[in-house]
């Protein structure tokens, strides 16, 4: 399988899950309060893009050292 | 049987370690944690075991106590333990055997402590024994970060013990009757913190618990952060503090473990991470979230314990576990890599194993007191750590982009007993996701939780796959280099030096000028001689510890002021 293959596939089946969200029952969630069908999607897709963006942003303009840093 | 203590099985055990040779060695590991885990139901069962006191140079010491939220710690630490056993098997090791037994025994202790003199006893055993397993032949600088892990848990112990002393000197109290105002409150959350490695007081535990010996790390990775997690449960039940503390904690984990090349260092990040999700429940303090901590806990022992039995087996197999010398096992090794996808579809909430059901729990206690943003912030660090535990760390590991030159060959036999540690972890990671049930049983409080709604199935899915996307469309963001990141003991591994060198040594040089000055101006002046002895005995390299000793008399002062 090649790239755009799997991310056609990843595509499809998160699009069968919100739509499944929607479909099925979107009135409340485990924790008791309405959330919009996909909000989930969304979070994941965003918390881990953002978190990612942060670490590298912090390893490459602060925090890389070569791995032999303390041993000197 | 009912008046013996559940430690003392496996300190025997420990003891037994050192003399028995290997097949009865062997023996003694499999048989121990069931000795222990047969104490303790003696003792629930018995009304008399449960007052097990001494007087020790004249206090009391109550050595044990037993309820529902100290049982299922209890349960989970015998458990492992047994577990880990069976991953070490194999080790010829003498001095594993033994620390990792004696380990478990103070662990044990220090669950089933009745006041905080014995809480406080274990709690140092736990931090001598657990300093032995960091200590590997194979890794030179495993020495130093046992060094410096032996020092920040010896400033920790040292409010533990300070702590301690308050309290006697009050007249005593028991764990979960600590006073608001008291110092002690603020001197425990300190020492706990440090157990706990809730950031700033975090950076042991990234530093040690990578350097073990692969079996060392697995011990390593269940016990101390875990009796903490019991003792903020114990002790500090409903402080606000701890919400935002575990949320911080939870965000700082994942972030470090996103920029981490090294496996088992990328993992114990992610403990950090996890504990923070267990801090945030037990600020709430509400039934549901005291359930939700020590669900997660429990699950946390068993799925972090996996995941550094299936690094180890990597680092055995191959003798280096860094994400940039690796790739390419998955065609090697798939029972391990499907054993890996447990664990790391578990601590990332996957239905159907028990990460989803407590951090369900966890999320469902926080959205009845109404914390949305924690809920939101902890959902976000649930993606990160699917993307770097479920994702990076498998794709770098077992299929991988390493070119064929640099790859660790990997020829290393992985014993079957480290095959048969992780396949019953992760059956167990899958009947607590399956049938919680007989799980909700042992939670200290009645559970009000239903795990299999359609939509949180499908939330936690979409979050899963929301990732998953990210990872696919991440690109050259995803390159591991073989590099490491600072974190907070940059002050005490370099800060110190530096400051050292530029600001006392200077200080020094300054000092040493005044002070042939003075002596020559005060010789002129052919005065009384006794400060200018004074003088010259004053050491310039104490300087440090006078700025430590004034700032700590000032911290007294200002405290002692404001009550």
């Amino acid at each position: 399988m090649n790239a755009k293959k799997k991310i056609f596939v990843l595509g499809l089946a998160s699009a069968l899950l919100v739509l499944s969200e929607t479909v099925i029952a979107w009135h409340k969630n485990h924790s008791g309060h309405a959330m919009l069908p996909g909000t989930h999607f969304i979070l994941g897709f965003f918390g881990a893009a953002l978190l990612l963006a942060l670490a590298k942003l912090l390893s490459h303009n602060f925090l890389s050292r070569p791995e032999d840093y303390y041993d000197e | 049987m009912n008046n013996l203590h559940p430690a003392l099985p496996l300190f025997a055990a420990a003891l037994l370690a050192l003399v028995l040779p290997h097949r009865l060695r062997q023996l003694v590991q499999l048989t121990a944690p069931f000795a222990a885990f047969l104490c303790v139901r003696a003792m629930t069962e018995s009304p008399h075991g449960l007052g097990l006191q001494s007087m020790v140079l004249g206090f009391p010491i109550r050595w044990v106590h037993i309820d529902a939220l100290g049982l299922i710690f209890v349960y989970a630490l015998i458990v492992f333990t047994w577990l880990g056993n069976l991953y070490a098997l194999h080790s010829k090791s003498r001095l594993t055997a033994f620390a990792a037994a004696a380990y478990a025994g103070s662990s044990v202790g220090a669950v089933l402590a009745g006041d905080f003199l014995s809480l406080f006893f274990f709690w140092e055993l736990m931090a001598v024994f657990s300093a032995i397993l960091i200590w590997n032949p194979a890794r030179s600088r495993s020495l130093g970060a046992l060094l410096r892990y032996a020092a920040v848990h010896l400033i920790g112990g040292l409010f533990f013990f300070s702590a301690v002393i308050f309290i006697q000197l009050q007249g005593g109290a028991s764990l979960s009757e600590l006073a608001e105002d008291s110092p002690a409150r603020w001197m425990l959350l300190a020492a706990f913190l440090v157990n706990a490695a809730i950031p700033p007081f975090h950076a042991w535990l990234p530093d040690a618990y990578p350097e073990g010996t692969p079996e060392g790390s697995v011990f390593l990775s269940g016990y101390t952060t875990k009796v903490a997690v019991y003792a903020f449960a114990r002790c500090f039940a409903g402080s606000d503090i701890l919400i935002g503390l575990g949320a911080t904690a939870a965000v700082y984990g994942v972030v470090y473990a996103l920029m981490e090349n090294d496996m088992r260092k990328l993992l114990a990040y992610h403990i950090i991470c996890q504990v923070g999700y267990m801090l945030c429940g037990i600020g709430l303090g509400t039934e549901q979230g005291i359930n939700a901590a020590s669900a997660h806990a429990v699950g946390n022992i068993l799925f972090k314990g996996l995941l550094f039995m299936a690094t180890g087996a990597i680092l055995h197999r191959c003798g280096t576990a860094k994400l940039s010398d690796l790739g390419g096992l998955g065609k090697q090794m798939r029972l391990l890599l499907g054993l890996y996808l447990a664990g790391a579809l578990a601590i990332s909430g996957m239905p159907g194993l028990n990460g989803y059901i407590s951090k369900g729990m966890l999320l469902q206690a926080l959205a009845q007191q109404h914390e949305t943003l924690i809920e939101w912030v902890l959902l976000a660090a649930a993606a990160g750590t699917f993307f770097s535990i479920g994702l990076k760390l498998a794709y770098f590991a077992f299929w991988g982009t390493a070119s064929e030159k640099k790859k660790a060959p990997g020829t290393e036999p992985v014993p079957v007993n480290m095959y048969a540690a992780m396949i019953l972890t992760t059956a167990l990671c899958a009947a607590a996701g399956l049938f919680p049930d007989f799980f909700y049983g042992l939670l200290p409080f009645p559970v009000d939780f239903d795990a299999f709604q359609i939509n949180s199935i499908l939330g936690s899915l979409q979050l899963l796959a929301g990732t998953g996307v990210t990872f696919a469309v991440a690109g050259k963001l995803l390159k591991v280099k073989p590099e490491l990141n600072l974190d907070i003991d940059w002050f005490y591994r370099k800060g110190a030096g530096w400051i050292l060198t530029r600001v006392c040594r200077p200080l020094g040089e300054f000092h040493m000028q005044v002070q042939s000055r003075w002596t020559a101006m005060i010789e002129e002046m052919n005065g009384v001689l006794d400060p200018v002895r004074f003088w010259k005995a004053f050491n310039p390299m104490e300087f440090p510890l006078l700025f430590f000793t004034a700032g700590f008399l000032l911290v007294t002062v200002i405290f002692l002021a404001g009550r």
